[in-house]
């Protein structure tokens, strides 16, 4: 795998996860280093919700974040673990007693400076579909989903 | 006094008027934890005893040792005081050593609680303001910034953002003067689709700061995981490694604790989110929105049916019932009070067990008053604030829904409920009674019940006087705990002491009966009568509040409500008393021959009968100028009224009238020359009026409220000025009122003939003979090593389960007979010390000295129970080196 796109230039992690979600989501994108950095310092909290917190408030309808999906689905196709990464962002997502029991370790976010290689068309059909999975699986209506596989696919394919 | 308008109904009562009862709920919340832990530092230290079989104590205790091994040294007049410097080592480092180990789960908690902030920053939380650069984001942080200064002024609130965390959340968190208020990046991001809800939560997190939730109940969850940890795992290990075949028995026992800990924490905490929602929807606008946020509130789903009660939030339609209609946060709820009760029930034990091993002195007194009054103040947080809270409902003419009896019922029952989870000591567990004498024990709850209905009444009474006119309701209501936790406190503490008493004599009716007159009578529980009957009338003595004030009943921007203020009859309640002090002036010089030809009689009570019957006449009196003051002040609605000024003015006129009777005592015993000289009979002045005066007050309150009382339902019988629409004759409520009344004047009379038995009646029979039989006893030959060491304490402690219902009435001569009982029994132990507390008993026996015969008995008593009760251990291994 190539570590620069045709026109010379190193595609970096967060950039590309920038622009996606700036695209899916172009509100959620002002927020990205924040959201990038909580995601990074802990990636379980990312697919979890929170619990009858304390004094606490929380609305049912939440607004599930792009950012940490990108991320892991971004992680996993550069360090060529993409399989593993969605699988276990699925038993994060998995509403089953044993995974809320006992959690598995969550995908691994990669550093903000990770250089993504150039994917082959088939490889970055399989990511973007990745991404459109977590993202329904996480909630995420199917039009947003849909945008934000389509956003992944032109990115990662260069058309963009 | 009520306020007027039809249109009342519709508006929303304001329940931040008076301060909640929540936070007494959590502070009672807190003691019984530490009081749970207390008990299990306690049962490890006394399965360490068992287990090491380390009488600790008593190698700490030399001076113990020699003084039951030489005692012939010891002078018998000294031995009760060097009895009490040999145990003050034993008992303070008994108490001291599970008081010490409390110091470890204290300071877990306060490291817990502590930190719990840098708990939430783990999680990478950032400013508000730093979490994005953005123009949309900057008008997100003016927005929310202004709603924050406008929801907790002055409280320099921090807004941060939890950036990982996609729902729409908020959290109220952090330390005194350092709150924040912790939103997720869900809601910053849903600001933008749907403010009017995500701006609901915040005003909801900003009300809790407002309500002072955060730091409370942040200290209450670091406190119950530190019990978890430090108390409830230690005595789990404990219990399986050296007594496993207790350890089902103990898993069972802290379940309860523990669930029972819980489910107070949650339900406390479920009424500060209702408090919260209010506080934010304190508007007809706000409440709208915050009622669209809590239909979609996550929380609603969570624990669906009934683990509803493991939520630390409501169910959406109590929220939703709540938020329209606050007043619902206002009413008496028996389950609140069963929460209090068993929190109660749960923590007096310990303490109660603890303070009376670091009471060295053995003065029963501050070993019940002490602790009674601690949970008398935290008792009074719940039950006189929620009192007064439900006041406020009929004070804005929305009628009362105070069920005064279900509230005191549900008090009671948490009380038992929760003694049964935290058995320290069998003498002080109510169960103990309830299991020898079910029904003893039963009727000795129902004492509790009635104890607790009384104090409801009160602070109803005491909430309507205070609160009409109030401009500080707050500070007012916060008074009135302080005053009630001194009136309720000794009772409770005297309920407590209550069991011990039956418990260590002997679980019999009589016993009962004397140890509930015994409790009525009681000098300083009368006094509580008192301060209770004074606390209320002087509610009317306060200047009128200024035009235009009054209290904010509603919310909404409702304008205050002007109450009317109760006028005070102290002038005309106290002419009825001052004619009393009159008559008996003059008329006293009828009963001088009496008391002359008595004072002839030397030695044989005739005197003392004579001085009785003279103090008779002056209760007689007194309770004929209470009912008088009832007729005086009382009338529809103000029997509580009439009765406390009855009170008042009794114990004013107590001074004035044992001062007659003292001069009629001292003329008619020395004559009018010598009467100033022998005026004090020997005493300093001060000391024998007051005794005098504490006489009549002791035996004419009962009498003399309960005749107010009735004096005041006569002057109610009486035809109100303007007539009424007749409506046609309600007979139940005449017959019911017929009946109340005719039952009220006859309890009237019997207690005024009880009283008349009580101070002459019993006397002629008595005669003075207690001296004949104490000197019998006490006479009796000691059987040297006739009793093992542990049966003497046995009879020493059953002596005291002889008395009989009369002797209910003639408490102080019976306590002699009694007294020398004890002494003559445990002077036939072949336990030295026993013997020589013996000797030292017959010589203050002799000399007439009632406080030595108190001191001894309760030191002999005191030894029982270090050598005999829970805490026995092989004292002979420590005296005599074969022994062991």
């Amino acid at each position: 795998m190539a570590l620069e796109s045709e026109n010379g230039s190193v595609r970096r992690l967060d950039d590309i996860a920038r622009a996606i979600v700036a695209e899916a989501a172009p509100k959620e994108a002002e927020y990205f280093p924040a959201i990038a950095q909580a995601t990074r310092r802990n990636p379980r909290r990312a697919f979890r919700g929170g619990g009858d917190d304390l004094l606490g408030f929380s609305l049912a309808d939440a607004v599930t974040l792009l950012t940490p999906i990108v991320l892991t689905v971004l992680t996993g196709a550069a360090t060529n673990t993409l399989t593993q990464a969605v699988e276990r962002t699925s038993k994060q997502v998995s509403k089953s007693v044993r995974e809320r029991i006992f959690p598995p370790r969550p995908a691994p976010i990669a550093d903000s400076e990770t250089v993504v290689p150039v994917l082959d068309p088939a490889q970055v059909k399989e990511t973007a579909q990745a991404v459109e999975e977590i993202a329904l699986a996480l909630g995420v209506d199917k039009a947003t989903a849909l945008r934000l596989r389509q956003a992944t696919f032109g990115h990662l394919s260069g058309e963009r | 006094m009520t306020a007027a308008g039809e249109m009342v109904s519709a508006r929303r009562l304001n329940p931040f008027t008076l301060p909640s009862s929540t936070t007494s709920r959590f502070l009672i919340l807190i003691t019984a934890t530490v009081a749970c832990s207390l008990y299990l530092a306690l049962f490890l230290f006394e399965l360490r005893l068992r287990v090491a079989y380390l009488p600790e104590h008593v190698r700490h205790a030399e001076c113990l040792a020699s003084l039951r091994s030489g005692v012939s040294s010891v002078e018998p007049t000294l031995l009760v005081d060097q009895y009490g410097e040999c145990t003050a080592g034993v008992t303070a480092g008994e108490a001291l050593l599970p008081i010490g180990s409390l110091v470890v789960p204290a300071l877990f908690a306060l490291l817990l609680y502590a930190f719990h902030p840098l708990w939430a920053f783990r999680r990478g939380l950032m400013a508000l303001a730093e979490v994005s650069g953005g123009e949309a984001h900057a008008e997100v942080v003016r927005k929310f910034t202004s709603i924050a200064e406008e929801e907790a002024p002055g409280k320099n609130v921090r807004l941060l953002v939890d950036p990982g965390r996609g729902e729409v959340a908020g959290r109220a968190l952090g330390l005194p003067r350092r709150h924040m208020v912790v939103l997720s990046m869900g809601l910053i991001l849903a600001h933008a689709t749907t403010p009017a809800s995500t701006e609901a939560v915040l005003r909801h997190e900003l009300a809790h700061l407002r309500n002072r939730d955060v730091g409370i109940a942040h200290f209450t969850v670091a406190i119950w995981w530190s019990f978890l940890l430090t108390a409830c795992v230690p005595a789990l290990v404990a219990t399986a490694i050296w007594i496993p075949g207790d350890l089902l028995a103990q898993c069972a026992r802290l379940a309860v604790m523990t669930l029972v800990l819980w489910l107070a924490r949650t339900a406390v905490l479920r009424a500060r989110e209702h408090h919260a929602d209010v506080r934010a929807g304190d508007t007809a606008e706000r409440q709208e929105a915050m009622a669209a946020a809590i239909e979609t509130a996550s929380s609603n789903r969570r624990y669906p049916g009934p683990l509803r009660f493991f939520s630390s939030h409501p169910a959406l339609r109590y929220r939703l019932d709540v938020l329209n209609e606050p007043g619902r946060l206002l009413r008496l709820d028996q389950w609140e009070m069963f929460s209090a009760g068993s929190l109660a029930g749960l923590g007096f034990a310990p303490v109660y067990h603890s303070y009376s091993q670091l009471d060295t002195e053995g003065l029963i007194d501050t070993r019940f008053f002490t602790p009674g009054l601690m949970f008398g103040l935290l008792i009074s947080g719940v039950l006189v604030v929620a009192v007064w809270r439900a006041s406020i409902g009929r004070l804005a003419g929305h009628g009362s829904r105070m069920s005064l009896w279900w509230a005191s019922a549900g008090f009671t029952v948490g009380v038992i409920a929760g003694q049964y989870a935290a058995m320290i000591r069998a003498e002080v567990w109510i169960w103990t009674l309830a299991f020898v004498n079910p029904l003893v024990g039963l009727a000795y709850c129902l004492v509790l019940l009635l104890i607790i209905r009384a104090f409801l009444s009160w602070a109803k009474a005491c909430s309507a006087a205070w609160l009409a006119g109030s401009t500080h309701p707050r500070t007012i209501t916060l008074a009135a705990v302080a005053v009630s936790a001194v009136v309720i406190g000794p009772w409770l503490g005297f309920w407590f002491h209550g069991i011990a008493t039956i418990v260590q004599a002997g679980v019999t009716w009589d016993l009962l009966v004397v140890t509930v007159v015994t409790m009525v009578r009681y000098t300083p529980l009368l006094l509580t009568i008192a301060l209770a009957c004074a606390y209320l009338v002087a509610a009317g003595t306060r200047a009128g509040p200024a035009p235009g004030s009054g209290l904010r009943l509603h919310l909404d921007d409702a304008a205050p409500v002007p109450l009317q203020r109760l006028p005070v009859h102290l002038v005309r309640a106290s002419l009825p008393f001052a004619v009393a002090c009159c008559l008996m002036a003059v008329g006293g010089f009828a009963l001088h021959p009496m008391l002359t030809a008595a004072r002839r009689q030397a030695g044989t009570g005739q005197f003392l009968e004579a001085v009785y019957v003279t103090m008779g006449v002056a209760v007689g009196l007194l309770a004929l100028a209470a009912l008088a003051a009832g007729i005086l002040v009382g009338g529809r609605g103000s029997g509580t009224w009439a009765v406390a000024h009855a009170g008042v003015m009794l114990l004013a006129a107590a001074v004035p009238m044992g001062l007659v009777i003292l001069g009629h005592v001292a003329v008619a015993e020395c004559g009018w020359e010598r009467a100033g000289t022998c005026f004090a009979q020997g005493a300093p002045p001060q000391v024998t009026i007051g005794n005098y005066a504490t006489l009549t007050y002791a035996y004419a309150i009962y009498p003399g409220l309960l005749l107010a009382g009735c004096g005041s339902l006569i002057r109610a019988r009486r035809r109100p000025p303007v007539p009424e629409p007749r409506r046609g004759v309600n007979r139940p409520v005449v017959a019911s009122a017929t009946i109340v009344i005719t039952l009220a004047l006859a309890a009237g009379v019997y207690g005024a003939l009880l009283n008349w038995r009580l101070t002459v009646g019993a006397i002629p029979t008595a005669r003075m003979t207690w001296q004949r039989a104490v000197m019998e006893a006490a006479n009796q030959p000691i059987k040297p090593g006739s009793i093992p060491q542990l049966d003497a304490c046995r009879h020493a402690l059953g002596v005291f389960a002889s008395p009989g219902v009369r002797d209910a009435l003639n408490t102080d001569q019976r306590y002699y007979v009694l007294a020398a009982g004890l002494i003559n029994h445990v002077a036939s132990s072949d336990d030295p010390a026993l013997r020589a507390m013996a000797q030292a008993g017959y010589i203050w026996l002799g000399r007439g000295r009632a406080d030595m015969v108190t001191k001894v008995v309760t030191r002999v008593l005191h030894y029982c129970v270090l050598v005999g009760g829970e805490h026995q251990v092989d004292l002979r291994a420590s005296v005599d080196p074969r022994a062991s």
